[in-house]
């Protein structure tokens, strides 16, 4: 046995120990049933689906790991891309047709630049396409760009929505219509940042960071562990704040005629 | 014959399947005052903002200046055709906040500027410095007018500008409307006021059916009768 794979069998959980936490399902399920709190069916269905596709997904990146091809890595990139880009808006009520579609491209560049920067400049993987780096790092780069890209929809759309007059009385000041929806959009960004600048702040104070911990965790120094978040961090701000703003301003154009008017929806 | 500086010609507008201008036509000449009458929903502001090409049309044209509108930048249309919706907007700030925010480009209004207009529709210059968000429904709507007026247009578009004031106030905006008519501007207003209707003393029509009348004296009086019993 090598090294590496001694250390990961002293890693790994075996399913004897693992299968306790079924367990602990089962206890808050009693306990649901006991206090008549109801939530019984959601909890099984939700730590059902949760399992199953984390297992899966355990099975399917072991095997993109072992044939790292490239074409697979940016396959599963652009897979993982395309459900963000649906789910970010899905949520937003009345939607201009096409709004899914500019989520995902936005998303797809700040999220693209980002995981550029960090796996080539800052990480300096090899090979350049390491699926061990693109995919867990792309995986939380998009899941934080799609939260901010949704909460910049939402709050873009119901802004626009309220205060019609005042951006009709911007146009009548001649302004052009981006300038008109310019402090809507300022305002939607720092909505759609708050997340991730919140955790920026409590970063190692309230939590450790989840890939922090879990570097931790399979015993890697704290001093190292604390390097790959920061760089996590910077990759987020980029990202999430790239996104967010490609796909406000997007979202703004498609609220605007030619002719710097609101589009009646 | 002084030139005109609004026309509509054959406008019709839609919304859906209820039809709210059927055909309008309308000419404003320099030096004229239209007064505009008509029920709710009658299409009045509908008229209004499609001078100020915030919509278009279904069928029709509009001019200003000889020109159809679509061939104007309608950032530069916007600053001589200035139109005051009903709703007084007024935007986080002072009051200078609100009167000396201008698109890039343009150069903000001078202080001698801001003073003579806040005197002219009876608001204390000294209040330039307040926190706009504290005035009144009326001095809102003085505010939005002294703002439109800044830009120096040459036609006013004016949805009910008096709706909230009292009637000194009324007499004084009215007055200054009508001077600036008479400086070479035009003004397009609705009112559903009789008295305002006779203080601003323009050429009066009404919106019905989606077609514009022209209303003498009398048809005007049947009117305001009608619709306060």
């Amino acid at each position: 046995m090598t090294e590496s794979a001694q250390v990961a069998a002293s890693l790994d959980i075996p399913w004897s120990r693992l299968s306790l936490l079924a367990l602990l399902i089962l206890l808050m399920l009693v306990l649901s049933r006991w206090l008549r709190l109801g939530f019984e069916r959601p909890l099984l269905i939700a730590s059902l689906r949760g399992a199953l596709q984390l297992t899966a997904v355990g099975y399917v990146l072991t095997a993109l790991f072992a044939l790292t091809r490239p074409e697979l890595v940016f396959t599963t990139l652009l897979v993982m891309l395309a459900v963000a880009g649906r789910t970010a808006t899905s949520r937003a009520g009345r939607q201009l047709p096409g709004v899914s579609m500019v989520a995902t491209l936005t998303m797809g560049v700040g999220t693209g630049l980002s995981l550029l920067l960090t796996t080539q400049a800052v990480l300096g993987v090899t090979p350049w396409y390491s699926p061990q780096h693109w995919i867990p790092i792309g995986g939380m780069l998009l899941g934080n760009a799609m939260s901010g890209v949704s909460l910049a929809s939402e709050r873009l759309t119901e802004e626009i929505e309220a205060k019609r007059g005042e951006i009709e009385a911007r146009l009548c000041l001649g302004y052009s219509g981006h300038e008109a929806l310019h402090p809507l959009v300022a305002r939607s960004l720092r909505a759609a940042m708050i997340p991730t600048l919140n955790s920026l702040t409590v970063a190692g104070v309230v939590q450790l960071p989840g890939m922090m911990t879990g570097q931790i965790l399979s015993g890697v120094s704290p001093l190292i562990a604390v390097k790959y978040q920061l760089v996590i961090l910077a990759a987020l701000v980029l990202s999430v704040t790239v996104s967010s703003l490609l796909f406000l301003r997007a979202l703004a154009a498609r609220h605007l005629t030619a002719a710097h008017q609101l589009r009646q929806l | 014959m002084p030139p005109v500086l609004l026309r509509a010609a054959q406008v019709t507008r839609r919304y859906g399947d209820r039809v709210v201008l059927a055909g309008v036509d309308l000419e404003l000449a320099e030096g004229e005052l239209v007064v505009l009458l008509g029920r709710s929903g009658a299409g009045k502001t509908s008229l209004l903002r499609l001078f100020a090409r915030l919509e278009e049309p279904d069928e029709g044209a509009l001019f200003f200046d000889g020109a159809p509108l679509t061939s104007h930048d309608p950032r530069a249309l916007r600053r001589q055709v200035a139109y005051v919706a009903q709703a007084p907007v007024v935007f986080p700030g002072t009051l200078r906040d609100n009167l000396t925010m201008v698109p890039r480009g343009i150069i903000a209004p001078s202080e001698a500027q801001l003073v003579a207009q806040l005197e002219a529709v009876g608001l204390a210059p000294e209040r330039l410095d307040r926190d706009a968000s504290r005035l009144s429904g009326g001095e809102r709507q003085r505010l939005c007018l002294v703002r439109a007026l800044l830009m120096e247009p040459r036609v006013l578009l004016l949805d009910e500008p008096t709706s909230a004031l009292d009637p000194a106030h009324e007499q004084q905006l009215t007055a200054l409307i009508r001077e600036r008519v008479a400086r070479g501007g035009a003004a397009l207003v609705i009112t559903h006021s009789e008295r305002v209707a006779r203080l601003l003393a323009g050429r009066v029509a009404l919106l019905a059916d989606g077609r514009l009348t022209p209303l003498d004296a009398e048809a005007q009086r049947a009117f305001f009768h009608e619709e306060a019993p």
